[in-house]
């Protein structure tokens, strides 16, 4: 798993409504909103943290065992990545 | 855990609901508003006869760090969009120091301008500010009805240079054309040019009078003999209507989003229930907690209200009512009361309603005729 720090893409402007964050960026022409868990995951990523830290909060606050938070975790972040919300 | 991504594109009309349909629902329905509209500035460098702005003689504009200070407040009340407007915001020197510590906030930033002063070097500090769009006032496809209606000569082939500058830069920017007996003819010229530069184009059929209750910009209003073709399939590319489409009075609770989508503030941080209703609630730099401030304001309460009551009262009793696209605001400041009808939405309205009722008659004959 890649320890890399994760970060926004630095044009991402975002606000959280009732636990689900609410994100644009800029150039893309299309508007993002993340059910709750994927909001933490969003907060998360503050550009210190790699993919395992952020694994190992969720498996923890979720009460999930680590490879299924792992596996979900990283198959949200290429979501992310995907949709370019990340750098 | 079902950590899934949400991604919708804009709702397209469809009547589908979708996460963003569902937000925008809330936000309307909890009166907490996601935009934040401001005029930073009054000062203009052109002179549209039309404009709806009236400076206060004397008052003091805000100061970049009043202004900054303010956005904090509107984050958190919950605008994740902040339009940025005048005046032409781009007369003022601090403008990109606004609009950068508007982007740190968070905000996803909209500029509304007159392109005037889009050389090449403020091309680029947008293209590194990467705003989210900017709209551009767009007032005719020929320098001489363009020039009129700015009162700048010239300002035509400014404008274009402007949008040529951003677009090269890929920046999304769209135009925006306000109607009037001047440019009525030139309507498709302007959609033209706008897909020339890859902008969308959106045309706006009503004049307003000035925020004092000025009516004289009324007077270069499209006339009647044009708003009749306006409103009938000839113009479908223009209004995206084949046929005016009624409105569903189910679906609506409030005439407009007026207290509860858009916060709008003038330059000198007074801050009112949309930018068209001018009643002041409040001044930004005397307000601390402007979340609680939004939900108590009996000034707030009662637009809310009265916006409530519009579909209920005023649009019910009117004949054309269901094609009235009403504004309290206008309403207001025209006739001295909010829920009163006004002559331009009666014109509208009611060509509207027999575009409508003579889009029903030909569907109907042409159904008979192929049974």
């Amino acid at each position: 798993m890649s320890e890399a720090p994760l970060q926004k893409h630095p044009d991402a402007a975002s606000r959280d409504y009732d636990g689900e964050a609410f994100i644009v960026v800029p150039g893309l022409g299309e508007y993002n909103i993340l059910n709750p868990i994927g909001t933490r995951v969003w907060d998360l990523i503050d550009g210190r943290r790699g993919l395992s830290d952020i694994v190992r909060v969720i498996s923890d606050e979720y009460e999930v065992p680590a490879e299924v938070a792992e596996a979900d975790v990283t198959s949200f972040v290429e979501d992310l990545r995907k949709h370019k919300m990340l750098a | 855990m079902q950590a899934t991504l949400k991604n919708e594109d804009m709702p397209h009309g469809n009547g589908k609901t979708n996460p963003y349909a569902d937000l925008v629902a809330r936000s309307w329905n909890n009166a907490m508003p996601m935009t934040a509209l401001w005029e930073i500035t009054y000062a203009c460098n052109h002179k549209c006869t039309f404009c709806y702005n009236s400076p206060t003689k004397g008052a003091r504009e805000l100061s970049a760090n009043e202004i900054k200070d303010g956005l904090r407040k509107i984050a958190d009340l919950g605008c994740v969009f902040v339009v940025f407007s005048g005046g032409e915001p781009l007369t003022r020197p601090d403008f990109f120091e606004i609009a950068w510590a508007a982007k740190k906030l968070g905000f996803a930033i909209r500029v509304y301008t007159n392109g005037y002063l889009v050389d090449e070097i403020v091309a680029r500090k947008f293209k590194e500010l990467m705003p989210f769009e900017i709209e551009i006032s767009f007032h005719g496809s020929r320098p001489e009805s363009f020039d009129r209606l700015t009162g700048i000569p010239g300002s035509f082939h400014r404008v274009i240079q402007g949008i040529k500058n951003l677009r090269a830069h890929d920046l999304k920017v769209n135009l925006k054309t306000p109607i009037t007996k001047w440019n009525q003819d030139e309507l498709r010229g302007i959609k033209a040019i706008g897909e020339e530069y890859g902008c969308h184009v959106e045309f706006d059929p009503t004049i307003t009078p000035r925020d004092d209750g000025d009516t004289s910009p009324l007077a270069l209003q499209a006339d009647m003999e044009f708003l009749d073709r306006l409103w009938s399939s000839e113009f479908a590319d223009i209004t995206h209507e084949e046929s005016p489409v009624p409105r569903d009075d189910s679906k609506v609770k409030a005439v407009c989003g007026t207290g509860r989508s858009t916060i709008a503030l003038d330059p000198y941080g007074n801050f009112f229930p949309c930018v068209q209703w001018r009643r002041k609630a409040g001044n930004i730099t005397e307000v601390e907690d402007l979340r609680t401030f939004w939900r108590v304001s009996p000034v707030l309460n009662e637009v809310r209200r009265i916006a409530e009551e519009i579909p209920e009262t005023t649009l019910k009793d009117f004949e054309f009512g269901r094609f009235a696209s009403f504004c309290a605001g206008v309403a207001e400041v025209q006739t001295g009361d909010p829920k009163n009808i006004y002559p331009q939405l009666r014109a509208n309205a009611e060509v509207r309603a027999a575009n409508h009722a003579k889009f029903v008659t030909i569907q109907s004959r042409q159904s008979e005729g192929t049974r």
